[in-house]
């Protein structure tokens, strides 16, 4: 697959601080690329870099979109992290503006205003202003406004916070609709169960440096495979006895099992302790959320 | 269309489609003109409150002063007691009274005794004693009321010039006066490119923007927006200004107004307003919440009125050290040239070419510095920018 977008060995310093040190990633045509990584760890800076707003220090970024080596600016879409909007215009105009900026067609904007509209249940608010949504239903308006100039490069900075579940999903669904049209996505968000359930490949980041960066399922395969939850009193148990386990996190009624690598759950299940109390049990391989959770605690090295 | 274009025209449709904008546009000629008129009229009403002043005529002049008081002020003998007068002026309103003797004369000082808060008007009486006690003080010398009157009239001395071009004064004060509403209402919305940055901050649409256009592009329509509202502004003003001149004061505004020096005054007057809103975009940037905008900020916001500070010393001496070293310096110069060029019948040509390139290349610098400091202080949240800061901007 092309890629859209190709950074190379991007750093930036302020104040004498790396804040990205030697970042290097690509996001290929209609993948949804994530941009994982703790607060303050580089990802809006790396964001604002490709988006030409702050220039790196050293590194390259191309876009093979046109090839002349300028920013594209009309052809990327972006929904900051920081949300806002001109508070006394009406939204319809704002949009139209915007889109007007991205050198989008108003006769073709128009249409796609009432249908992201209908589709986001904001049918008939085109000529309310922005102070008289809710939070949800403005964030809705600023996804609009990124994604209306039909761009081959959407950069979604934090799309999910502040959302309800429903609306989560709304925005799950048109973010994989769109990406399967073509488009490109690089997703930066904290909510690692919608990147896991979203992302084709990952960047993870940490302190300015590449921690994580590939496939899914392969950096899932990379970490311990599984890791089963116990529901039940098994205090007087210690299931890190086992040679099969890394490590285990015990709470209350619940003990979590990690197991080492390549050990098949049913190696597991074998070896059951006698008198293991079990009220529930789950076998999972181990998630995202865990992943980011052990790397931003320090229990793996950076590469 | 270019990307400054589209900013442009995006703030002008934006303040003429809110309703504050136009209120206060139309409402400031309706003002300015009410607060050049009420004051008029209050004077009016004030004259119309007629004062009563006794007069103790211990000298026999009464008779001899009441035919020369004027209309607003009542004045009456009193030959009572003046332990009764005292206590008649504290009780009745606008009353005052005035004792007449030989000692009092004599001495030159003659004191109004009143119960009234502040001074009231009565100078129609001064002036009417003062007249009859100096007619009878000649009389007494032997001299005429004629001659009397030649001795003491006042000399006056009126400035006759010899400049042919300063016959007309009318034939700079108008294009002045033009030039001088255009860089008034254009330094009204000028700094409003202050405001506009901060609204924009405020409503975090500064990163939507970047990602979209360039800061200068962006910079460059807001300035520009805000200088097309403030020439509608002030064309609205002439519209009602001109007719007003021309009707009510029979003022031939056109007939003087496209002079060769319009132009010359309309260039110090843009060009120091492109500056000014270059400036201020950019120190608007630079604030977050503008409760707590630093003094380095408000300093820099009164600057175009600089020139009012030293007006009374242009005015007495426009080819003075002041005038011309405020000239020079650009922040002043488009101010101070339009009120030189106003007042001077012949400027140098060195004078008006110096001024003009220091002005043109400190507007370019001011545009190319305000560029960083916008581009950087849009982007940051959370707290105003210092002075120290804000000069790291412009060195990285």
């Amino acid at each position: 697959m092309r890629n859209v977008l190709e950074i190379d060995q991007v750093s930036k310093e302020f104040g004498g601080k790396t804040v990205v040190d030697k970042v290097s990633f690509s996001v290929t045509k209609g993948e949804i690329m994530g941009l994982v990584g703790p607060n303050g760890a580089g990802k809006s800076t790396i964001i604002r870099t490709i988006l030409g707003i702050i220039y790196p220090d050293s590194g390259e970024i191309t876009f093979n979109f046109n090839g002349n080596g300028a920013i594209p600016r009309s052809r990327i879409g972006y929904l900051p992290e920081e949300r806002g909007f001109y508070k006394n215009v009406n939204v319809m105009h704002i949009l139209l503006y915007l889109a007007s900026l991205k050198k989008y067609p108003k006769e073709k904007a128009i249409p796609r205003i009432y249908e992201y509209f209908e589709k986001f249940g904001l049918q008939g608010k085109e000529k309310a202003k922005i102070e008289q949504f809710s939070k949800g239903m403005a964030q809705k308006v600023q996804f609009v406004a990124s994604v209306l100039h039909e761009p081959d490069l959407l950069i979604l900075d934090e799309p999910f916070s502040g959302l309800d579940p429903v609306s989560q999903d709304i925005f799950k669904q048109e973010i994989r609709s769109l990406s399967e049209n073509g488009m490109s996505i690089l997703l930066s968000a904290h909510q690692m169960n919608m990147v896991e359930a979203l992302c084709d490949r990952i960047f993870l980041i940490h302190k300015g440096k590449k921690v994580l960066y590939g496939g899914m399922d392969e950096i899932k395969e990379s970490f311990a495979e599984f890791k089963c939850v116990v529901n039940g009193d098994n205090q007087n148990l210690n299931f890190a006895l086992l040679p099969m386990v890394e490590k285990t996190d015990i709470r209350h009624n619940q003990t979590v099992i990690y197991f080492r690598k390549n050990v098949k759950p049913e190696e597991f299940l074998k070896k059951l302790p006698e008198g293991i109390n079990i009220k529930e049990l789950h076998m999972d391989r181990i998630s995202l959320h865990d992943i980011f959770v052990s790397i931003v605690k320090g229990d793996y090295e950076n590469e | 269309m270019s990307d400054w274009f589209k900013v442009m025209a995006w703030e002008i449709k934006r303040n003429l489609t809110n309703k504050t904008f136009i209120i206060s546009m139309l409402l400031t000629p309706v003002l300015m003109i009410a607060f050049g008129a009420v004051p008029s009229l209050l004077v009016r009403f004030e004259v119309e409150r007629m004062q009563t002043v006794y007069l103790v005529d211990g000298i026999g002049i009464y008779d001899d002063i009441k035919p020369l008081v004027p209309e607003n002020i009542i004045l009456e003998k009193f030959d009572g007691v003046l332990g009764e007068l005292e206590a008649l002026v504290k009780d009745e309103p606008d009353t005052s009274f005035i004792i007449l003797d030989e000692t009092t004369v004599n001495s030159g000082v003659i004191s109004v005794f009143t119960a009234q808060e502040g001074f009231p008007d009565i100078s129609g009486v001064q002036i009417a004693i003062n007249d009859v006690i100096r007619a009878r003080r000649f009389d007494e010398q032997g001299i005429d009321s004629q001659t009397a009157q030649h001795l003491t009239s006042q000399l006056h001395f009126p400035i006759v010039s010899l400049r042919p071009e300063a016959e007309d004064p009318l034939t700079k004060i108008i294009p002045a006066a033009f030039a001088g509403m255009i860089l008034f209402s254009i330094a009204i919305t000028g700094s409003m490119t202050f405001q506009s940055a901060i609204q924009e901050k405020k409503d975090k649409m500064a990163e939507i923007l970047l990602s979209s256009i360039t800061p200068f592009a962006m910079m460059q329509g807001k300035v520009l927006g805000y200088f097309v509202l403030g020439l509608m502004q002030a064309f609205l003003w002439l519209a009602f200004a001109v007719p007003i001149a021309i009707i009510q004061f029979d003022i031939p505004v056109f007939e003087h107004l496209f002079v060769p020096v319009l132009p010359v005054m309309l260039f110090f007057t843009i060009v120091g307003n492109l500056m000014f809103s270059a400036l201020f975009a950019s120190m608007g940037a630079t604030i977050e919440d503008i409760q707590e905008a630093g003094n380095f900020q408000g300093m820099l916001m009164i600057l175009p009125w600089a020139p009012f500070f030293v007006l009374s010393s242009i005015i007495a001496n426009p080819n003075g050290a002041v005038a011309l070293i405020t000239s020079y310096f650009p922040l002043t110069s488009p101010g101070v040239m339009t009120i030189r060029l106003a007042m001077l019948a012949r400027i140098p040509v060195v004078d008006v070419l110096i001024s003009a390139v220091l002005l043109l290349l400190t507007t370019w610098l001011i545009i190319n510095l305000s560029g960083k400091i916008f581009k950087t202080g849009m982007l940051m949240y959370g707290k105003n920018a210092t002075f120290s800061e804000i000069v790291k901007w412009i060195r990285h």
